[in-house]
């Protein structure tokens, strides 16, 4: 984390809340609404910032094991499926690489999930079919949860004590 | 790979082919992606949207009027709006002044839907449930800088003064007095939609799904796997999964109704001095389908929040499951059955994801809207969705 950064957040937000909002006008509803977004918006990234990393490296890490299963049962039922075992080698070296920065951890993630689909759509009335479908299945909870534990303030959850922090959630457990 | 930032023809074409849905329908979204690669939307200031609105009434009305007192309205993540008085010779009634919403589409929307369908369900409602009237529709932005329709301002709040809620109006807290009175009018509210005769209703820009058949849920799976298609900026194994399961367990629909395709709290106003619903707001998704979609719909977790109890989960806000679908039986005559149910919940489930996951990224990322810190919040609600649809599918899959 750069502090810079962190720092100039707090004064972006402390300048909106202090001297922004109080002048906005009052008959304004969709101005007031939308300051008050803002500010909580930026109050999520002041927060979220220092876990970015952490968090696509864990969202890749997530996605290369559905699909490394996927190309498990790929091998074995035949399926024909372009391209499989250069888009896992990639994803493994992004994360080997600690030159890999935001941009390009996401664009592995998409990768991943492309090829993830591939199978889906190579395994459809086939005999493997059930199996990818439960992976795929399987492995979304985890995803979501992580997703859900990122978004938890935006107050969407009905019931935000059964969301596990953040940071547990992303220390891997193999 | 394919540059959904800039659709070619040819790809809007297939598209089409693949994806067959009601004519309106597609008219909407293949307008939305001949128009993406243009510009990112601008403010619109008040007195050129009263300027157009008076280009509109010149059109429609033949005596002297005046478009008054504009001003912004807040609320909801998908269309602009401004209320206005207009001082005019109202048909039937005379010289009167009569207090107004434009409600208009954006560059893009976070659902992209058709102010015709919108105008027609409102006006075909007009008796059914309370609704603000509808007065004028401009379907292709003829007038306006983009689609509109102009409809009567309805007065009454989304949620109590004093209560909080999320954003666009989920999980509102009504408190339990309020929600007691609130839960009656709500579901009785449903049910009189779902049975009401809609076949002598003007609904033009409607396709009528066959009784008996399974056609008009294959137009709902099209409509929204063709928006997750356009739009999404990433691939979601379980979203081709849940298409693909839909597709084989389509449940045959009994009984064609009437559907508000967005019912939830939020999306009605009540009078805070009587807890009466005035009017029934944001008809953009409905459609002549299945009524366990709108059941369906009600019961999405962001809807609702737990009771006092920290135990029982309130559908919208009123009240729990098994009361909220007793109480539907009751009021429409009409059976809830479990299993397509749990179709729906699927069905909800996916196109919630398309909007919230799929289209507001798109939206976003172009600009396209008045509010993108609005959609940018609401995209935080797909993964709950997710969830959801991962569940259900775990249940019946």
């Amino acid at each position: 984390m750069i502090p810079e950064i962190d720092i100039q957040l707090a004064a972006v937000i402390k300048s909106l809340s202090d001297n922004v909002l109080p002048a906005v006008d009052n008959s304004n509803p969709l101005a007031g609404e939308q300051i008050r977004l803002c500010l909580a918006t930026l109050g999520m990234i002041k927060k979220r910032l220092p876990d970015l990393h952490r968090y696509q490296r864990h969202e890749l890490e997530l996605n290369l094991d559905l699909l490394t299963s996927l190309a498990e049962i790929a091998t074995n039922a035949g399926l024909a499926v372009t391209d499989l075992t250069t888009a896992l080698n990639s994803s493994r070296e992004t994360l080997n690489d600690a030159t890999m920065g935001a941009t390009e951890i996401e664009q592995q993630v998409r990768v991943v999930k492309d090829k993830a689909v591939s199978v889906v759509n190579a395994a459809r009335g086939t005999a493997a079919e059930t199996e990818v479908m439960a992976l795929v299945l399987n492995s979304q909870e985890a995803m979501d949860l992580c997703r859900r534990a990122w978004t938890l303030e935006m107050g969407f959850e009905p019931d935000p004590s059964q969301i596990p922090a953040l940071n547990q959630l992303l220390c891997r457990q193999d | 790979m394919i540059d959904k930032d800039h659709p070619s023809e040819a790809w809007i074409a297939d598209l089409r082919t693949r994806f067959p849905c009601e004519a309106e329908v597609d008219w909407v979204l293949t307008r939305k992606l001949r128009n993406r690669a243009g510009a990112a939307y601008t403010p619109v200031k008040l007195d050129q949207l009263c300027d157009a609105v008076t280009d509109l009434l010149n059109a429609e009305l033949h005596d002297a009027f005046e478009v008054k007192n504009p001003r912004w309205l807040s609320g909801g993540a998908s269309k602009l709006q401004m209320a206005f008085d207009l001082d005019w010779h109202q048909p039937g009634v005379g010289r009167t002044t009569t207090p107004l919403v434009l409600r208009m589409e954006p560059a893009a929307s976070i659902v992209e839907t058709s102010r015709l369908r919108e105008f027609e369900l409102i006006k075909a409602c007009e008796t059914v449930v309370p609704v603000p009237p509808v007065f004028w529709v401009d379907r292709e932005g003829k007038y306006l800088p983009y689609p509109a329709l102009i409809y009567g301002f309805a007065k009454g709040v989304t949620k109590p003064s004093t209560a909080a809620s999320g954003v666009s109006g989920t999980g509102i807290n009504f408190g339990v007095e309020l929600r007691k009175t609130l839960s009656k009018q709500f579901v009785e509210q449903l049910a009189a939609i779902h049975t009401f005769d809609w076949s002598k209703a003007q609904l033009s820009s409607f396709s009528v799904p066959a009784k008996d058949s399974a056609e008009g849920v294959e137009w709902q799976i099209n409509w929204w796997e063709r928006v997750w298609t356009e739009d999404a900026n990433e691939e979601v194994p379980l979203m081709r999964f849940a298409a693909k399961w839909m597709r084989a367990n389509m449940p045959i629909i009994d009984h064609v109704s009437l559907l508000h395709g967005d019912y939830r709290s939020g999306n009605f106003l009540f009078t805070e001095e009587n807890s009466q619903i005035n009017a029934w707001l944001d008809w953009e998704t409905g459609h002549l389908g299945d009524r366990h979609e709108d059941i369906a719909y009600s019961i999405c977790k962001p809807w609702g929040h737990l009771a006092e109890n920290g135990k029982t989960f309130l559908v919208c806000g009123m009240m729990s499951e098994p009361e909220f679908y007793e109480a539907y039986e009751k009021a429409s005559g009409l059976s809830v059955d479990k299993k397509r149910l749990n179709f729906y919940r699927i069905l909800n489930a996916y196109k919630l994801n398309s909007i919230a996951l799929a289209t507001a990224y798109r939206a976003v990322a172009g600009g396209k809207t008045h509010q993108d810190i609005v959609l940018g919040c609401v995209m935080g609600a797909s993964y709950l969705f997710m969830d959801d649809l991962r569940q259900t599918l775990e249940e019946v899959a």
